[in-house]
Parts: C-alpha cells; structure tokens; sequence
C-alpha cells in the first residue's frame, strides 16, 4: 500500500522522509545495490525538489510517496513549484557544460533506476526500481 | 571483489613518481562527496603531473561525487589527461558516459597503463 509523506522544504526533513523509505525497502529483502541505487536517485529527487523547485521556501511542502512490494519500488517526489521541462534543462553533455560540476542529477537518476519519468507540469518525478 | 554498496566511502592515496594514485572504495553519497571534494582539491594543490582514480571497488557515487571529481580537475587546470580512471564498475562506466564524463576523465584498465597514458 503506497504511503505519502508531507515534508516542509528542509534538507534535515527530506532524511528522515528518506529514512522511512529506505526502512520499508529493506522490509522487503532488496538488495544492499539495489537499496543504494533508491537510496542516491531519491536523494537528488528531493534535493531538486527543495531547492530548485520550492526554492528553500518555508511555506511549500514537498511529498514523497512510496509503494514497495516484492517485485517494485516506485517513489514519486512532488514538489509547489513551477515545474520545468526536463528536456530545456542545460545539457550537462554539452561542451561548453562538460566541466561544470553541477547538472547531472537527473542523469544520474536515469543511470540507477529502472524507470524515471516526470508529469507534465515537471513538478513530479516517479522512480521505479525492480527488485532484482 | 568488489565492496558492498552501503559501505562509508574510504580514500587511498599514494604517490607514484609525480602522480597520485587515489582507491576509492565503498560508495561515495552526498555527505562523503564533500569530503572526497576536500581530499582531491588538497592533491591538486600540489600539482602532480596526474591523478589516477582507482575506481574498481566504488559501487555508487552520487551528483555531487561527480562534481568534486570536476572540482578537483578545474584544480588541475582543466588540463585533459590530468586525471584518469581505472576500470570503473560498470554502473559507474555507464553513468560516465551518460554524462559524456569519459571525455574528461580518460578510462584506462589498470592503474599502470593509466600512469603511463
């Protein structure tokens, strides 16, 4: 049963959300890869979603909701921000971007995770990781 | 055989010659990243003709290990060539070319042939 948590824009806050995910993800025996793999994607999407999407701002919450089960975690990060288009975001490939230190958070996402997807206002991310 | 995931981000350093050889180990998340950033900008204080990264027994590394590792090339000079990687797990191999980071940081299979690329 998926579960929902309303965090305020806080990076202490979005651990102890992460905490409680990661508790019900060991509940189900993933393994210690597969557990970190949800562990590092979920981290960037609540990274992004308090400081890029809710700009640190006090009065915007951010949810993550969670549904674990023996074959699949799927976690979805949402956040009272405008939204942006994943694909307009700078492209960290780009030459001229190549050497920036910043910008490879949804790359990385994409890398760990089976199934990376984002709605239409890009608001909301959804990670899928198999049990495997 | 490589190390497990959840295990704290340990770095190796020696220095060969005029290089330095670091082993990364374990998996690097966001508060080790900052940590790793420390250790690689103190190298690169030093100017070694080269930085090699022996990343064989690094399971994970998050956003923000990936930006000390180009925090410490800017330190280099932005010089290409100037730090290297030896035989990267392949989830990390992916998540390098994803990012197009091989064409920064040159891929090599063992730390010799990176010392001497």
């Amino acid at each position: 049963m998926a579960r929902t948590l309303r965090i305020p824009s806080d990076l202490g806050a979005a651990q102890q959300a992460e905490d409680e995910l990661l508790e019900e993800v060991a509940r189900y025996g993933y393994t210690e890869a597969s557990t970190f793999a949800i562990k590092l994607a979920v981290e960037e999407a609540l990274n992004n979603a308090i400081k890029h999407g809710n700009g640190f701002d006090g009065s915007k919450k951010v949810e993550l909701t969670f549904d674990v089960s023996d074959e699949r975690a799927v976690v979805s990060v949402t956040d009272q921000g405008e939204g942006f288009v994943p694909d307009r975001l700078p492209d960290p490939t780009a030459d001229e971007n190549l050497e920036k230190p910043t910008g490879r958070g949804v790359m990385l996402m994409r890398a760990y995770m089976d199934d990376v997807r984002f709605n239409d206002k890009g608001n909301q991310v959804q990670l899928t990781k198999k049990n495997s | 055989m490589s190390r497990s995931a959840a295990e704290a981000l340990v770095v190796e350093v020696r220095q060969v010659g005029d290089a330095f050889v670091v082993r990364l180990v374990g998996s690097a998340d966001a508060a080790e990243a900052e940590e790793l950033q420390l250790r690689l900008e103190q190298l690169a204080t030093l100017e070694p003709r080269a930085v090699v990264l022996d990343m064989g027994d690094l399971a994970f590394i998050c956003s923000a290990g990936l930006g000390a590792l180009l925090s410490a090339y800017a330190r280099l000079g932005h010089k290409r060539g100037s730090m290297r990687v030896v035989r990267p797990q392949p989830l990390i191999q992916r998540l390098l070319e994803m990012t197009c980071l091989t064409r920064v940081f040159p891929v090599y299979e063992t730390v010799d042939d990176a010392l001497n690329g």
